[in-house]
């Protein structure tokens, strides 16, 4: 009789409180959206399911091998997230050799301009930054500054780079973070919409641009190059990000190693993805979701978002003011990075206003110039704090 | 706890704070100005980029013009010169038909005095 008591105590069943409850529910929700909705359908899903299974009591997968842990205690999804993440932190750059095989920088070469709008959008990193030490003035001691850089850096709108930057300097804030971001990043069609009518007149909304000129494969050849020299020299810490998306993106514009472009753009990546959203998601158990912090976290990176999005509108509308040639404001929103979504949102909403303007290729010129200007900022963030 | 102790420690937390702000407003202007520069360093090198590589690509369609020019011109020349010598060998057919009909013609008026 002993031996069933003890069976049954050292059941999921028996160990399972409301709070596990209520987080499998969010993680199957989360499930829901990526299958149903398809909602970043890779991110949301392995998140989805880490969450629901580092939530099922005494499973253990995600136990973290530290010094003194028997042999064979750690859980597999801890092992990942250990090296992977919080010792070595190698996923969110192998992620970014993918990101680099993906991306192609013609727009941006072929508009340098954009590139402005890019950096303009990383005012949202800085608005949250200040939000949550400002919450220190409520609440002494709440959010350091290594917590209120890897909140600020939900406004990048780049998971791999606010996962890389969480990990670096505030591990404990790593997965709510990731989550967050990503969960916004899914939810932009929502968020950045009504802002860009607010901030737009229909007259701006309907500005067509200028076609952009043809790009030579000798300048999508030296772009690259000279953009990890540069950066690297001013910002050697942003060197795991930025390298790695040079080298992908070398891999696919050399046009000789076919095979590694497929491996970094195709297998590669989709490995590392597995492995990141996996482990993400085991960092979101009840006891630290439930708690005031996430709720704040939820709201900041909401404002990071909105305010990156203000930041790249009005500096396109600023620029409109020098330049000849006119730019549709639309495409400032873009800079929050979110690719490729941010762009197509720019897209759709340029065509809504004129069925006849094509603003993709345009808008992503500043979701690249987000990409870059996210992993600097993020680069001076561990520089300076970390 | 004395009087004193409450104040210096008041002073510390406040000098914390102080010091922690200070590094906030620091890394926030490093961080927005570094990240703005190097993206304004990247758009001159690209508009010295373009300006480049649309020279470049002007002077190459300007030399692929000029040498399709060459080669129409060329073959204009190869055409006028056949035609020339078309017209030339139809010139001197035509000739020596007339003078071939000519003597003929001489043949039979003498064969008509013989």
């Amino acid at each position: 009789m002993t031996e069933l008591v003890d069976f049954l105590k050292s059941s999921g069943f028996y160990n399972l409180r409301w709070q596990e409850v209520v987080m499998l529910a969010v993680g199957l929700g989360m499930i829901y959206l990526a299958i149903s909705k398809k909602w970043e359908p890779y991110e949301l899903l392995p998140i989805g399911l880490g969450i629901v299974i580092v939530n099922l009591p005494l499973s253990g997968i995600a136990t973290t091998p530290v010094e003194g842990t028997g042999v064979q205690d750690a859980g597999i999804l801890g092992v990942i997230f250990h090296y992977g993440l919080s010792h070595w932190n190698i996923l969110p750059p192998i992620i970014f050799i993918g990101i680099g095989a993906l991306t192609d920088f013609s727009p941006l070469i072929a508009n340098p301009k954009t590139l402005l709008l890019g950096a303009a959008a990383q005012v949202g990193i800085f608005v949250a930054f200040w939000g949550a030490l400002g919450i220190n003035e409520i609440d002494p001691g709440r959010f350091g500054l290594g917590e209120a850089a890897s909140i600020g850096i939900i406004g990048g709108a780049d998971g791999p780079t606010t996962i890389f930057l969480s990990a670096k300097l505030a591990p404990e804030l790593l997965g709510i973070t990731a989550v967050i971001a990503y969960t916004y990043m899914a939810a932009v069609p929502f968020i950045q919409p009504p802002i860009m009518k607010l901030l737009t007149t229909k007259k701006e909304r309907q500005i067509v641009m200028k076609p952009t000129r043809a790009v030579s494969k000798t300048e999508k050849l030296i772009f690259p190059i000279l953009l990890m020299i540069i950066i690297l020299l001013v910002v050697p810490m942003a060197a795991p990000l930025v390298a790695m998306l040079v080298a992908g993106n070398l891999f696919r514009e050399s046009g000789v190693v076919p095979r590694l472009t497929q491996s970094a753009s195709n297998e590669l990546l989709n490995i590392a993805t597995i492995f990141l959203m996996l482990t993400v998601g085991t960092q979101l158990k009840a006891d630290l979701v439930f708690s005031l912090d996430t709720l704040l976290i939820l709201a900041l990176g909401l404002v990071a978002f909105a305010c990156g999005t203000m930041g790249g509108i009005l500096f396109a509308k600023a620029m409109n003011l020098f330049s000849k040639d006119k730019i549709n404001p639309l495409i400032g929103s873009a800079g929050v990075s979110a690719v490729p979504m941010a762009a197509r949102i720019s897209h759709h909403m340029g065509q809504k206003e004129n069925p006849n303007n094509f603003l993709l290729h345009h808008a992503l010129g500043p979701n690249v110039a987000g990409v870059i200007g996210s992993a600097v900022v993020a680069g001076v963030f561990i520089s300076l704090i970390g | 706890m004395p009087e004193s102790w409450n104040y210096h420690l008041s002073q510390w937390s406040h000098a914390i704070e102080e010091t922690s702000l200070q590094q906030a407003a620091i890394t926030t202007a490093i961080g927005a100005g570094t990240a703005f520069a190097l993206l304004t360093a990247l758009l001159i090198i690209l508009l010295i980029m373009g300006f480049v590589a649309v020279r470049i690509q002007r002077r190459q369609a300007e030399q692929s013009a000029k040498a399709e020019l060459a080669l129409v011109s060329a073959d204009a020349l190869r055409g006028a010169r056949a035609t020339a010598a078309v017209v030339a060998v139809g010139v001197l057919m035509s000739r020596s038909e007339l003078g071939g009909r000519e003597a003929g013609e001489n043949k039979s008026d003498e064969g008509a005095v013989s």
